[in-house]
């Protein structure tokens, strides 16, 4: 049966690769891991070395302001985190926060103790 | 919870693309902040719906981990676009997680999807279950209704 929220269903972003400790602590500080950045330079051009201003807001903006869609983060938890308590709504936002666990600054630093 | 098929789940994102034009970027060379929409793109004459169906473009791979059996990928302007029932799974292509990380990266990105399956199908506390389901949002919404 078709559903009636098609295809507004909640959305998990996971944020790609972070190769160093500074990194991935960037990524654990930032509460949507860089979705929410945007940009104004279009490099898509046939000079490349000039690229063009095209505005984009960051897809985190787009949803939330032109298609209703909200995050998840409420009195400052993660649902991921115990406390967390609730429900969602179709048109919500979830960032797949992974790196915490190998940060210096909220988990549990992996990366130096293994001496990678 | 089973993915649903692959190919209905490709068509409906490509849909959602066309009414949602800007839940995907694409990241274009020397700055992940300057990444553009591939609707715009499109528009343009820039970019190709079937390449971008393509999971080779961008040499994109798959995360290897055993969690990952079951889910259904394609690749999309630099995204790897996976359907798990009724969630969105967008995965940042521009380096996807490094061996390291894979094993919790797989594991609690399966947790997660868990979580926001329960949390959308959880009643909220008013809720008064009606007396018939006509299996709105959630199935298992229903499902948990049954079984009071």
């Amino acid at each position: 049966m078709p559903n009636a929220n098609a295809p507004f269903f909640p959305v998990i972003y996971v944020r790609g690769y972070a190769m160093t400790g500074r990194e991935k602590d960037e990524t654990t500080s930032d509460p949507f891991c860089g979705f929410n950045l945007g940009s104004t330079v279009y490099r898509a051009t046939t000079n490349k070395d000039k690229p063009l201003k095209f505005v984009f807001e960051s897809p985190i903006l787009r949803l939330m302001t032109e298609h209703d869609y909200t995050d998840v983060y409420h009195e400052g938890l993660d649902i991921m985190d115990p406390d967390w308590t609730g429900w969602l709504a179709p048109r919500s936002i979830i960032i797949y926060r992974y790196y915490e666990q190998d940060s210096s600054l909220l988990g549990l630093n992996d990366h130096l103790q293994s001496g990678q | 919870m089973r993915p649903m098929g692959f190919g209905a789940r490709a068509t409906e994102f490509m849909g959602l693309l066309g009414r949602l034009p800007d839940i995907v970027w694409r990241s274009e060379g020397k700055n992940r902040r300057e990444s553009y929409f591939f609707s715009e793109l499109r528009d343009r004459g820039e970019w190709d719906d079937r390449k971008a169906i393509n999971p080779g473009v961008a040499g994109a791979k798959p995360p290897e981990a055993p969690e990952w059996q079951g889910m259904k990928h394609f690749s999309l302007a630099g995204f790897w676009v996976t359907t798990y029932g009724r969630i969105w799974v967008i995965t940042e292509v521009l380096g996807t997680p490094g061996k390291h990380d894979i094993p919790y990266f797989a594991r609690g990105l399966s947790d997660l999807i868990l979580k926001v399956r329960d949390a959308i199908c959880r009643p909220p506390p008013d809720w008064d279950p009606p007396k018939s389901y006509a299996m709105g949002d959630c199935v298992l919404y229903s499902s948990l209704a049954r079984m009071k």
